[in-house]
């Protein structure tokens, strides 16, 4: 929808201020032009970029500023990278990968900050964890804790993408060992992964000893595991959310990981071990977080959650538990769908209301009689209280789980994926 | 501080929990599987049966009853007792013998393995020299004459099992003697059979394969005759007079021989008689042969086997000839094994009893009464005459409807013999059972059986079928027992074990029965559900039927599978008992997979993988209908037919299961020695076999576009409050397997305008589960956090009314988790997640009530569940937290699982085979187990344990006397303790089992040296 508004109010006078020559041959000069289109609202631009220019993020972030014509508006970019995600370009090295990834044309998106949304079902997670670890600093505006974090080096902006995968508790599991936290929220990509049975060596006092254990079997294209690139065929798993697998049958350990698929934690022992966590001493950076070596040229998000100092005293996946806690609510998704009045029955609604299906794309229309200043007759309940006062969208009516929060409009902007220039 | 005062309440619980829960396996209901020996002994009253699997079942007189287990895996191929002892010995598959002995025990009897016993050969010697064949426990209660396949004949002593080496009877002792005429003395080959002179303890019959027997002197070690038979030998008897020999052979004859080869008759022929009865053409073996004689009159003579070989050589048939009466008993089973027991107290009278153990059940005939009936037996009736395909459990049945199912079930047994049940040995000891409670089993020919399960004895009570409603293929006369006059055989058909069902449609799946009302409703294969009321006269009356579009109107479906049941339009005459007066018909006849029904409220609410409906049966119509279905859900649509791709592909998957674990189950006997290198192998090559054939699983997160979501797993009817907290209303709930569930408001017109009135069903809630996982169970607690009670139960002042003060819960039970939800606006207060935590999902669930051992006014609810690993749990309510856990099934044993059902007392049962239920508590205060006293009684010849020595002791023998001596007086200490003080006798059994090894040792270094 989005797509179809742009063009339309592009208007032609301000095509002339694109930077003609690089536009006009762009495929050719792809060595060392890229060709970039940045859109702005519902504005689009059309210019040439050397590949190899000198100038790092500022100067980048100068020059779209001049050609949108919004300067002193605080905004945020971000490219589609080639799997079509969204990226954020904030400083030069992701500038600069975002100039040498571009194949050939480099999308560039720009958003105000100020009316950055709260879009994500990671966000309120993200905020109320974040909040909890900067004792109680809890504002419904992002803009305070960002002001924050920013002292830190940012690696990128979570507030703008989804995340889907995450490196979690790496200070306290083995480097040989890679905790990885796959969220699936509202999202079609099916988790997309197979598990078999296998042997495990062990290195006991004896000797080698061989032991039964369960390995990833297969990853399924275009399926959430694949995408995260932080599981791999032959992976040993060792946890489902803090529980070990150890002397679990195949089928347990299937059950297990459908149960918990909304909010899944698993600890792998990777086939390959040259991709470790390392492990930083420094502990004056960013917690105690790590780095992963290759995995982020898949395209994902990794963002690398430090633990509170508290719970560093109890080595027992301290973060993951906590975090399992947290999620617990998130998990109370269960959609009810109440009749608040059926004394007073309309047998015409009744009939109506019973062809809403819970996922159904018909919103109820028209207020009813005894609805108490409500504009729908049914009520949803929603068990995080931000339910109460959702809207009927249709979307959020096939969300799973985690906030819904958004309004409608946000909620299409939802998926990165979707956003085509 | 608040966590000390919480361990505190913490160990306070644990006492609590010590006291409401105990987890045992009780009793096994029904027929052994796969029995493959059978034993009696006369002076016991007892009856044995072992099984293939290794156990071995004592059964007494109701009530009475024992079961032990071989540690060999190995078959129990004969069970003889011990003459005038409470001691059995048991022959196994693998050749080894088990001494078994009813011992006393804080007042009980216990059954328990004394003795283990391989026959150890000369060194060197082939395997099959100590391979035994036959065994014949001897008179003394001493000696044990082991007969083996090299044709040797060894004789040990017991209990004890020492070998008299200087006593066995060789083979070339025994040929040497053998006549030059017979056969050119060829091999004798194995010793196919022993028997004891009736009248002379010192005179056996050793009966080799090859045909030849032979009488042998056990105290001037020779032989006293030989007889020549030239058939292959089966079977001997030594007539009771001692006069007579009885053999049977392969070719289907019998002959009679005389015994005491004097001078004077050496020259006639001894053989008297020889006959094939069944003779002309080739026959089968006669494979045993009894002959006992009467006070008057012609002897009974009764033999197994011996048919026509191509006419009628698949029928399983005992021959009972009497005089004129010549009977031939036709089973639907293998034979295994057959006895007669005799009128008097030593078993010495006229035969009254034919018993006979068949592959599936055991018959009972009474030989004194006009045209031999058969005797119903009180246990090991055959559970699975017609498969079970499910089963209820309703405890507590009011005296009245008992009484009233009792008559008439008694109604249907007026074909059985009135002979009270012939085998009394022991004491049942067990206090009456507190209630009456009755199991309901469904079978796949389309009946249900009434279980009397209050005791430990489950006694067939009545029997439904509901196959008349409808047209069958077969015809209902053409299995009725129409003995054509003259035909020979005289075949007569004997046993109930039929597994062969008319219609697979006709099958039962889910059972409904309201205690207090006499209603019954029964939902099968084919979506037919049926409400039956319960009638003491018979009635001639037309089953309307009524057809519900489960659909309702959903398109482009089309369903594959069978066709519902065609319904008899003419009146059908019932006979008194449950007699069914209204039929749903669910349209597509899908099996019906949830049933409930509220007898006061006169509703019958049914569910299938379609929808669910709600049934007036009152009024004869219609309340609701409601399609569950998902419009993508093709498998649900097109009924089963259409899986077959996918049943290939699972058989596929089984196979490679059942091959995995046969590996694995071969490296669990090997464990005892920690061969790390051998384990590392065997599990090389079961990785390379899973690289050729990986069993993968997929993880997904369900979907609603899963297959069957739509199918109704639970149907539960609670008078609750659904719109407002202060009004309650009748209300339906139903639970899929797409973890959603419907809520609807009931309106029940008042009693005196239920007829006239319509009852309407407004829908009211519904709540999808995020998880997704199918809805098990759905559960309304009253303010008191109790869970509602039954219908009617109030009313007939039998529970609590419930709490309609405080609020009531919603708890839903899913495959995954346990969630706890108010009312009247449902919003999540409690959960307990199980599969997320240990990877178990719930299978069977049910609410039980616990009451305290100690404390007699103490009890609570809980939720009893197992889980698809097989272990049971509760769970406390209203808090759903989890309270015990036991294992109970293996995890393999699917079928087991998925046959479990829970009683209101936290009781279960579960099939362990297809004719037999394992019995389980959970409860300390309701446990049903077999309590039983077997006392050996006194007989004359066993008093003395110093019996003189059958002589001819050498000097090798009493060398042993000694330690001999020393065992018999422990075991005078052990009689002297048994009679005063119980601890000591425990101590003392224990030391003697200790010793019991070391001589078992000290006497094979004997037999060595």
């Amino acid at each position: 929808m989005v797509l179809a508004a742009g063009p339309k109010r592009t208007e032609p006078s301000r095509m002339s201020r694109q930077l003609p020559p690089q536009q006009k041959t762009p495929i050719r000069l792809t060595d060392t032009v890229v060709e970039v289109k940045s859109k702005f609202e519902a504005e689009y631009r059309r210019f040439g970029l050397k590949r190899n220019g000198s100038g790092g993020f500022q100067e980048f972030y100068r020059l779209l500023q001049t050609i949108h014509h919004i300067h002193g508006v605080d905004v945020l970019l971000g490219y589609a990278d080639i799997h079509g995600d969204l990226l954020p370009i904030n400083n030069d090295e992701n500038f600069y990968k975002a100039v040498s990834s571009a194949n050939p044309l480099l999308r560039i998106i720009i958003t105000k900050r100020e009316d950055e949304p709260v879009v994500y079902g990671t966000n309120s997670l993200q905020r109320r964890k974040k909040g909890l670890g900067l004792t109680g600093l809890r504002t419904t505006g992002s803009g305070t804790i960002h002001s924050k974090s920013k002292s830190g080096l940012m690696i990128g902006p979570p507030q703008n993408f989804r995340q889907i995968s995450s490196i979690i508790d790496v200070d306290i599991l083995p480097e040989t060992h890679r905790r990885v936290r796959l969220h699936k929220h509202g999202t079609k990509k099916p988790l997309g992964f197979y598990i078999r049975d296998g042997v495990s060596v062990r290195v006991t006092p004896q000797g080698v000893e061989k032991v039964p254990g369960v390995f990833i079997s297969r990853l399924v294209r275009g399926g959430l595991a694949e995408s995260t690139g932080l599981l791999a065929v032959n992976d040993e798993i060792l946890e489902v959310n803090g529980i070990d697998v150890a002397g679990k049958s195949l089928d347990q350990v299937t059950d297990m990981m459908v149960a918990n698929s909304h909010n899944l934690i698993v600890t792998v022992k990777p086939a390959n071990q040259r991709n470790n966590v390392v492990h930083r001493e420094s502990k004056n950076f960013m917690g105690n977080s790590g780095s992963v070596g290759s995995a982020g040229s898949t395209g994902s998000v990794l963002s690398h959650e430090s633990p509170s100092p508290a719970s560093q005293s109890n080595p027992i996946t301290a973060s993951s538990i906590a975090e399992g806690d947290s999620e617990d609510e998130d998990d109370d998704g269960d959609i009810i769908l109440e009749n608040d009045c059926p004394t007073a029955y309309n047998p015409h609604l009744v009939t109506k209301r019973n062809s809403v299906k819970l996922n159904g794309e018909s919103s109820c229309s028209g207020p009813h009689p005894s609805a108490v200043g409500r504009p729908l007759p049914q009520s949803m309940s929603l068990p995080s209280s931000i339910g109460a006062s959702l809207g009927y969208s249709s979307n959020t009516m096939s969300g799973h789980n985690g906030s819904l929060a958004s309004s409608s409009q946000d909620s299409m902007k939802d998926d990165g994926t979707e956003l085509t220039l | 501080m608040k966590r000390f005062r919480r361990h505190g309440h913490e160990s306070q619980r644990d006492r609590l929990k010590q006291e409401l829960y105990q987890f045992s396996k009780t009793v096994e209901h029904g027929f052994p599987h796969q029995p493959s020996a059978l034993g009696y002994s006369p002076s016991l009253q007892l009856l044995a049966i072992g099984t293939r699997s290794g156990a071995i079942k004592l059964y007494g007189t109701p009530g009475v009853e024992f079961m032990g287990l071989h540690d060999e895996n190995a078959a129990v191929t004969q069970v003889h007792f011990m003459p005038h002892q409470a001691d059995m010995v048991t022959l196994l598959d693998d050749n080894s013998l088990h001494m078994w002995t009813l011992r006393r025990h804080k007042g009980l009897s216990e059954l328990l393995e004394i003795g283990r016993f391989m026959l150890m050969g000369p060194p060197g010697a082939p395997p099959s020299v100590t391979r035994v064949t036959a065994v014949l426990p001897h008179s003394s209660g001493e000696l044990l004459l082991l007969g083996t396949e090299g044709g040797h004949v060894f004789v040990v002593e017991v209990p004890g099992f020492r070998e008299l080496e200087e006593r066995n009877i060789s083979l070339d002792q025994v040929s040497n003697s053998v006549p030059v005429d017979y056969i050119g003395r060829r091999n004798l080959e194995h010793v196919e059979a022993l028997q004891e002179n009736p009248t002379n303890p010192s005179q056996v019959v050793i009966g080799y394969g090859r045909g030849l027997m032979v009488i042998w002197d056990l105290e001037n070690q020779c032989a006293i005759q030989h007889i020549p038979a030239t058939q292959q030998l089966e079977s001997m008897w030594w007539t009771e007079d001692g006069s007579y020999i009885l053999s049977s052979h392969s070719d289907g004859s019998y002959c009679r021989w005389r015994v005491g080869g004097q001078e004077e008759t050496e020259e006639e022929e001894e053989k008297e008689k020889s006959d094939i009865p069944y003779g002309h053409f080739p026959c089968k073996a006669i494979t045993k042969i009894v002959q006992l004689p009467t006070e008057e009159g012609p002897p009974f003579l009764l033999f197994s086997g011996g048919m026509p070989r191509a006419s009628y050589g698949d029928r399983h048939c005992i021959t009972v000839i009497h005089s004129k009466t010549h009977v031939a008993l036709d089973f639907t089973s293998r034979i295994i094994d057959f006895f007669v027991i005799r009128d008097g107290l030593e078993q010495t009278g006229d035969p009254s009893v034919l018993l006979v153990l068949v592959e599936e059940e055991l018959v009972v005939i009474d030989l004194q009464t006009e045209g031999w009936p058969v005797i119903q037996t009180p246990y090991l009736v055959p559970l699975h005459s017609s498969a079970i395909t499910c089963s209820q459990h309703v405890s507590a049945i009011p005296l009245k409807l008992w009484e009233r199912i009792i008559a008439v079930g008694e109604l249907q047994k007026t074909h059985y013999s009135k002979k009270p049940w012939p085998i009394t040995g022991g004491q049942n000891l067990g206090p009456d059972p507190p209630q009456r409670d009755l199991l309901l089993t469904g079978h796949e020919d389309g009946t249900v059986r009434f279980w009397d399960a209050s005791g430990v004895c489950l006694y067939p009570l009545y029997k439904l079928s509901t196959a008349a409603v409808f047209h069958t293929d077969a015809d209902p006369n053409d299995n009725l027992n129409q003995s054509a006059e003259g035909e020979w055989p005289p075949f007569r058909k004997v046993g109930c074990f039929d597994p062969y069902s008319d219609d697979p449609r006709l099958g039962i799946q889910k059972i409904h029965l309201c205690k207090y009302s006499g209603y019954l409703t029964v939902a099968g294969t084919a979506g037919q559900i049926l409400v039956l009321e319960l009638n003491d006269e018979a009635a001639e009356q037309t089953v309307e039927a009524k057809v519900v579009d489960l659909l309702q109107g959903q398109e482009g479906f089309r369903w594959k599978g069978h066709t519902q049941l065609d319904v008899r339009e003419e009146p059908v005459l019932f006979p008194p008992g449950f007699q069914p007066f209204t039929l749903v018909q669910c349209q597509p006849p899908a099996v019906v997979t949830a049933l409930n029904l509220h007898s006061e409220w006169k509703l019958v609410a049914f569910g299938t993988s379609h929808g669910f409906g709600l049934y007036d049966y009152q009024q004869k119509n219609n309340v609701l209908i409601k399609c569950t279905l998902n419009p993508s859900d093709q498998l649900a649509l097109e009924g089963p037919l259409s899986r077959v791709k996918s049943i290939k592909k699972s058989l596929r998957q089984s196979f490679r299961r059942i091959r995995r674990s046969r590996v694995s189950l071969r490296k669990h006997h090997v464990t005892n020695s920690s061969k790390l290198q051998e384990a590392n192998a065997r599990l090389e090559a079961e990785l390379a076999e899973m690289e050729l054939a990986p069993v993968q699983r997929k993880i997904e997160a369900r979907s609603s576009d899963d297959s069957f979501t739509g199918l109704v797993r639970t149907l539960y009817f609670a008078d609750t409050f659904l719109s407002d907290s202060s009004h309650n209303t009748p209300s339906l709930w139903a639970g899929t397997n797409g973890g959603c569930v419907f809520a609807y408001m009931l309106r029940v017109p008042a009693v005196e305008h239920r007829a006239d009135e319509p009852v309407t069903a407004q829908p009211a809630k519904e709540i999808q589960l995020m998880h997704r996982a199918p809805v098990v169970g759905v559960v309304v607690l009253d303010g008191h956090g109790a869970p509602l009670p039954e219908p009617l139960e109030v009313a007939h002042d039998l529970a609590r009314s419930p709490d309609m003060q405080g609020s009531h819960h919603l708890v839903v039970i899913s495959e995954e988790q346990f969630k706890v939800f108010t009312l009247p606006k449902v919003s999540s207060k409690m959960k307990l997640k199980l599969t997320a935590v240990d990877g178990s999902r719930v299978r069977r669930v049910g609410v039980a009530w616990f009451g305290s051992n100690c404390k007699e006014d103490y009890s609570e609810s809980g939720l009893i569940f197992l889980t698809n690993q097989g272990d049971v749990h509760v769970v406390s309510l209203p808090h759903v937290k989890m309270q015990v856990q036991y294992p109970c099934i293996r995890r393999e044993d699917v079928s087991g699982i998925a046959s479990c059902v829970f009683t209101k007392h936290g009781q279960g049962f579960y099939l362990i085979s297809p004719s037999e239920f394992e019995r389980f508590s959970l409860s300390t205060r309701f446990v049903v187990e077999p309590r039983c006293l077997v006392e050996v009684p006194l007989h004359l010849d066993s008093s003395n344990p110093h019996r003189a020595e059958p002589g001819g002791a050498t000097s090798a023998h009493r060398t042993t006397q000694h330690s001999e001596d020393a065992e018999s007086a422990a075991r005078c200490v052990m009689e002297h303790a048994l009679l005063n003080d119980e601890k000591v006798l425990q101590e003392i059994q224990k030391s003697l089992e200790g010793d019991q090894t070391s001589f078992l040792e000290n006497n094979v270094k004997h037999a060595v040296a």
